[in-house]
């Protein structure tokens, strides 16, 4: 088992070198893209690899000339990655609109890749509602008309549902590993969870879902847990992007069991915010598929359900992981996200759970100063816990 | 002596008469949004960037919380204020605007010009994503009904159908969703008159616009800004009619007599979007003394893009063929509101930029990077370059916020403004 978790954070140490690896010895294409809203499977379809660009732990020198340093570091160094010519190999890339800093990355990459594939693809804001529906398709359709047009191909149905199914099939064995982790934790680190989700979105999913196949037998085999449990606090994780997930190493070391995630490299990237998942229908459009899928899927801040409730979602998610507090990890500069704080908090302090709020950079090395507050923070939830303090 | 002393005086800024008109009209507008619930009406809390007409014509005030917030530096202790609402969990990421915003609604950390509690929130994303949240928060926080209208970002002035069907449909849902709110069904031919009378006040601003094109120019960029509350707010009532008229009226007679806003124009600059209300008086009277005027802004953009759309033609289509009027009405107020400056894209912003040095003599520009608005500064370094390389215009990054003086470093700028205008000297020496 130890194996396979050392084999995700491996793809993850090597996510951009290893699509780079892959290319040149099979001649696969490869596409990047940013965001989890983005329908994956139709490059998947067109036989290429989709890998989620996702920043890096770089300083961003190739930035600072085009972006003011008031950008999140996952936009920065992005687009450094970008500028300094690290991913070169890929055949094109495409955006989806979600935050604001994002439109602004993808007008930045159009200047400066001229020659190169760059698309938009519109995902609406609001996602419910017959126009939001309807509005998609056609985005998911035009967007599927220029890709076929660049590549002189033709995606066809079957394949596009054999790729919906992959990735199905995909997210059923991710949700299955989180739900084993919740009822038995101790035995997966968060980092392992996350590198496990992220290394998803970097190799094809058909070796992604092979390792994870592997690891739910291990799994299944062996529920002894690796750590001691005991008077450790059981938290959710919530926040934006978290894509180098050593800061987890760091909260778990200061006491902490990272029991569940509201990440969009965790849960967010395959839960269903109604648990319910769209039925195949072969028969029918896949573009139709996708584009219900992704609207149901669980939202990004960035994103308006009319009707749904954000807090009551977290505050569910903390009792259904019976979890003893929250905490908030959020990547700096993240304005949207930001919005969303002090109505969570408010939500959770009325039920009596207690949070954190850690702010960091992607850079960020050290975490003295987060160990520091996790420490105080777990002393906290144990006392209240043991019934110590009120 | 004495006319020496005149001789000598330094160059100054001109103030425009219709000032005085221009603060009744707004103090109108506040006493009617502090009167609105005693006189039957509903409050909107509204974002920019949304097509407001359709409120009015369900009696519904539209209630700009970003704009109330730029009142705080003149009026307010913007700073004591911000640092409150930080303290309650909005961090300093978040808009400095919004924050204000959150401070007047939630928090009653109100001016002496004060603002009611809305009856309702409405959105728009076209000027930006925290628009969105920021009516979602506050819908949440007051208990308010909600509604979200989501433009979706134009590339250019072309408009698939598809996203133009998009609003359209929402734009139906919104008139279901005040009907609602209201108990009142919609009154097209009220709808078409104040759609009317917002198309002749944009008509009217695009006269004063090409009128502030004038060598020198009658009204620069920071009187622009306050003299173009009533066209925000107001924009399809009379009041905004009657006000533009007002302000035309003067400009004509400046630009006959060759009054310029500032007394010795030498450079003509554009200054790149939201203003910084903190130091109005201080970028004012710096830039006049140095004989620089600012003549206009792309903030002003939204707003003006709309004078030039199909609006016009719907007022006059027989109010009989309903079903037809409507179909064009709500297409063209659409149209209008997806194709505004924030919402499009860097290429796109950059020409509009090109269209305005021409038309308005530009000599160089001003870009204020406004460090908690995201939308606005992080493309702006690129566009630097692009403007600089490709239309040889000078530029120069001004760090700041609009209203958080707390991001502003006066003493920084002065020494970089003073290099810029020497620039721009050498230039036209050159």
């Amino acid at each position: 088992m130890q194996d396979i978790l050392f084999r995700f954070r491996q793809i993850c140490e090597n996510r951009y070198e290893l699509p780079k690896q892959l290319k040149s010895e099979s001649q696969k294409r490869v596409f990047g893209y940013f965001c989890t809203y983005f329908p994956a499977e139709l490059v998947h379809a067109a036989g290429m690899l989709p890998l989620r660009i996702m920043g890096d732990k770089r300083k961003g020198s190739y930035t600072e000339a085009h972006m003011p340093s008031i950008g999140c570091s996952f936009i920065r160094t992005a687009l450094d990655l970008g500028l300094s010519g690290t991913l070169d190999y890929l055949d094109g890339v495409i955006f989806s609109h979600t935050c604001d800093s994002m439109k602004v990355l993808s007008d930045i990459w159009h200047e400066n890749f001229k020659d190169k594939f760059v698309d938009n693809i519109l995902f609406p804001v609001k996602l419910d509602g017959h126009y939001s529906y309807q509005f998609l398709v056609k985005e998911l359709k035009s967007f599927k008309n220029r890709l076929e047009e660049y590549l002189g191909i033709s995606i066809e149905k079957d394949r596009l549902w054999e790729s919906i199914e992959v990735y199905e099939r995909n997210r059923e064995l991710l949700k299955e590993v989180y739900f084993w982790n919740q009822e038995n934790p101790g035995i997966l680190r968060g980092s392992d969870i996350l590198n496990m989700v992220i290394s998803s979105m970097v190799i094809p999913k058909e070796e992604h879902n092979k390792l994870l196949q592997e690891l739910i037998s291990h799994l299944k085999q062996n529920k002894l847990p690796q750590r001691e449990t005991q008077g450790l606090a059981r938290v959710i994780l919530a926040g934006n992007i978290c894509a180098f997930p050593e800061i987890v190493d760091a909260i778990e070391d200061s006491n902490a069991l990272v029991v569940n995630d509201d990440l969009c490299t965790g849960s967010r990237y395959f839960v269903d915010r109604s648990n319910h998942t769209p039925d195949i229908e072969k028969n029918g459009d896949p573009l139709a598929y996708i584009a219900r899928k992704y609207l149901g899927k669980s939202p990004c801040p960035t994103k308006y359900v009319p009707g749904f409730s954000r807090e009551q979602a977290l505050l569910d998610m903390v009792k259904e992981s019976k979890a003893d507090g929250v905490v908030f990890l959020m990547l700096r500069s993240c304005d949207i996200c930001f919005f969303d704080y002090p109505l969570l908090k408010k939500a959770l302090d009325k039920e009596g759970y207690p949070s954190l709020f850690i702010e960091y950079e992607q850079q960020d090395e050290s975490f003295g100063r987060v160990r520091t507050r996790v420490e105080a923070f777990v002393e906290t939830i144990v006392g209240i816990v043991e019934g110590i303090l009120t | 002596m004495i006319r020496q002393k005149i001789g000598k005086k330094k160059p100054h800024r001109n103030r425009l008469k219709s000032t005085i008109i221009l603060n009744e009209y707004i103090l109108e507008y506040y006493k009617a949004l502090a009167d609105a619930h005693r006189d039957g009406k509903l409050v909107a809390s509204v974002s920019l960037g949304f097509p407001h007409e359709i409120l009015y014509a369900f009696d519904i005030i539209p209630m700009y919380p970003q704009n109330y917030s730029a009142m705080y530096p003149t009026f307010g202790k913007t700073r004591e204020t911000l640092n409150k609402v930080e303290n309650k969990g909005w961090f300093s990421d978040i808009c400095s605007h919004h924050k204000l915003g959150f401070g007047a609604l939630l928090y009653d950390l109100q001016l002496k010009i004060g603002i009611p509690k809305p009856d309702i929130a409405i959105s728009s994303t076209s000027p930006c994503k925290s628009m969105a949240k920021f009516g979602e928060d506050i819908s949440k926080f007051l208990n308010i009904p909600y509604f979200l209208l989501d433009i979706p970002f134009a590339a250019d002035s072309t408009f698939p159908s598809h996203h133009i069907q998009y609003v359209i449909d929402q734009y139906k849902d919104m008139i279901a969703f005040l009907e609602k709110v209201t108990g009142k069904t919609l009154n097209y031919k009220r709808f078409q008159e104040i759609e009317k009378l917002s198309v002749q006040a944009l008509r009217l601003w695009r006269e004063i616009t090409d009128l502030s094109a004038t060598v020198p120019t009658p009204m620069d960029a920071f009187d622009a800004q306050v003299h173009m509350l009533p066209l925000m707010s107001l924009r399809g009532t009379t009041t905004a009619v009657e006000y533009s008229k007002i302000l035309r009226n003067e400009l004509v007679d400046r630009v006959k007599k060759g009054i310029g806003a500032i007394t010795a124009e030498k450079y003509r600059l554009l200054w790149e979007y939201m203003p910084i209300y903190s130091e109005m008086d201080f970028f004012s009277s710096f830039l006049a003394e140095r004989g620089a005027s600012v003549v206009t802004n792309t903030f002003f953009f939204p707003l003006l893009d709309k004078s030039a759309s199909e609006r016009h033609i719907t007022w006059n289509l027989p109010f009989f063929r309903k079903a037809y009027c409507h179909k064009i009405m709500l297409r063209a107020q659409v149209k209008d509101f997806m194709g505004i400056y924030p919402n499009t894209s860097l290429r796109q912003r950059v020409q509009t930029i090109k269209n305005t040095l021409e038309k308005f003599s530009i000599d160089g520009i001003l870009i204020h990077c406004n460090r908690t608005c995201r939308p606005q500064s992080l493309p702006q370094y690129e566009m630097k370059n692009i403007i600089e390389t490709e239309l040889g215009i000078p530029c120069l990054i001004i760090e700041g916020d609009s209203v958080d003086p707390r991001l502003f470093s006066k003493e920084q700028t002065v020494t970089r403004l003073e290099v810029f205008l020497e620039r721009l000297r050498s230039r036209k020496v050159g």
